[in-house]
């Protein structure tokens, strides 16, 4: 390899370092996302932490006896870029991040027939209902990052 | 003893000869010679003689000396005088200039890209992107109008937010106007508006 090969390859890999750097300067937001399969199929709760999901739900005046996850996801929204996420019962789950004000990320999700929007915070959920699923209602919960909540 | 005139042109010739160090045209001319010359086969018998003696002097003193660290004194004495730290670094630098200036290129674009990323990852674990807010809040709630459902929504204790789906015949049953479910802010929910909640299995 000669020595100008060798140069130009340091540059290339600065600048390509360089652009990684910029593009982390566009607002990203991570959030965690959970379907959970509520019915009245059973007693049981998997995993065990659903509990506290159960009880919110049971003082709500939801009697659904059962609450197991089905599906869990991390997911990292940019501003302005859609990202789909498969619920088990086919139904899609359509989130973006529409921007990042004063530190606070709004993000749209659109869980047919349902449009909604939210401001991010450290700490709570939103749960939403996704449809039928087998024997109960499909739950889709949006939470946030891990990093978030130990802030 | 005396150079006879024959043995004059051999008798310069006759110390290398013995060392092996004659070509082979001068060596066999040397053995003719000594095939007819006992004065010079004398001498020859001489010059081994005081080789060997030489060489087992050479050997017994060799066994006399200590051997021990020879090779750590001799480059002791050929090691330059050690050059002091500022300029050995200066020479060191020039060398490596001049031998591997495009890995020291390469070298320089990495670190300075781990600079780069030093720098922006503090703020990144300092607090997540997005999250200034304590705790998370609903904006705007909506439903298609094509699917002739409208959206509750229900606060929990702890400000979780619960938006679930009911038919409109269901929602006009329990005596809420379908408007007021195109757009609810995070504290107006419809939940709270004089409804009863939700059943699980029945809605």
């Amino acid at each position: 390899m000669t020595l100008s090969r060798v140069s130009g390859l340091g540059a290339l890999a600065f600048g390509v370092l360089l652009s990684g750097a910029a593009r982390a300067d566009e607002p990203k937001v991570e959030i965690n996302t959970q379907s959970i399969l509520a019915s009245n199929d059973g007693q049981g709760v998997e995993p065990a932490s659903l509990a506290a999901m159960k009880d919110k739900f049971s003082k709500e005046g939801f009697a659904f006896t059962s609450f197991k996850e089905l599906k869990q996801q991390a997911l990292v929204l940019a501003k302005g870029r859609e990202v789909e996420v498969k619920l088990p019962n086919g139904q899609d789950v359509h989130l973006r991040l529409d921007d990042v004000v004063g530190g606070v990320a709004k993000i749209h999700v659109r869980l047919p027939p349902i449009d909604t929007t939210y401001t991010l915070g450290r700490e709570g959920s939103v749960f939403i209902d996704g449809g039928h699923h087998q024997k109960g209602t499909l739950v889709f919960v949006l939470s946030p990052a891990d990093a978030a909540r130990h802030k | 003893m005396a150079v006879k005139p024959t043995c004059e042109p051999f008798v310069p010739t006759l110390s290398p000869f013995v060392d092996g160090e004659l070509d082979p045209l001068a060596r066999a001319r040397v053995q003719e010679h000594l095939s007819g010359c006992a004065d010079c086969t004398g001498r020859v018998a001489d010059l081994r003689a005081s080789s060997n003696l030489v060489r087992a002097g050479l050997e017994m003193a060799a066994e006399d000396v200590a051997w021990d660290g020879f090779a750590e004194r001799v480059m002791a004495k050929v090691t330059p005088a050690r050059l002091p730290w500022p300029q050995a670094l200066w020479v060191s630098w020039q060398e490596r200039w001049t031998y591997q200036r495009g890995y020291l290129v390469l070298a320089a674009g990495a670190a300075a890209a781990a600079v780069a990323l030093a720098v922006a990852t503090p703020a990144r674990l300092r607090a997540p992107e997005g999250y200034a807010n304590e705790h998370m809040a609903l904006g705007t709630v909506s439903t298609d109008e094509s699917a002739h459902v409208a959206p509750v929504v229900l606060e929990t204790d702890n400000g979780d937010s619960i938006i679930w789906v009911v038919d409109h015949e269901h929602v006009q049953a329990l005596g809420v106007p379908d408007a007021s479910y195109k757009e609810v802010d995070s504290q107006g929910t419809s939940g709270q508006n004089g409804t009863k909640p939700p059943t699980g299995g029945t809605l």
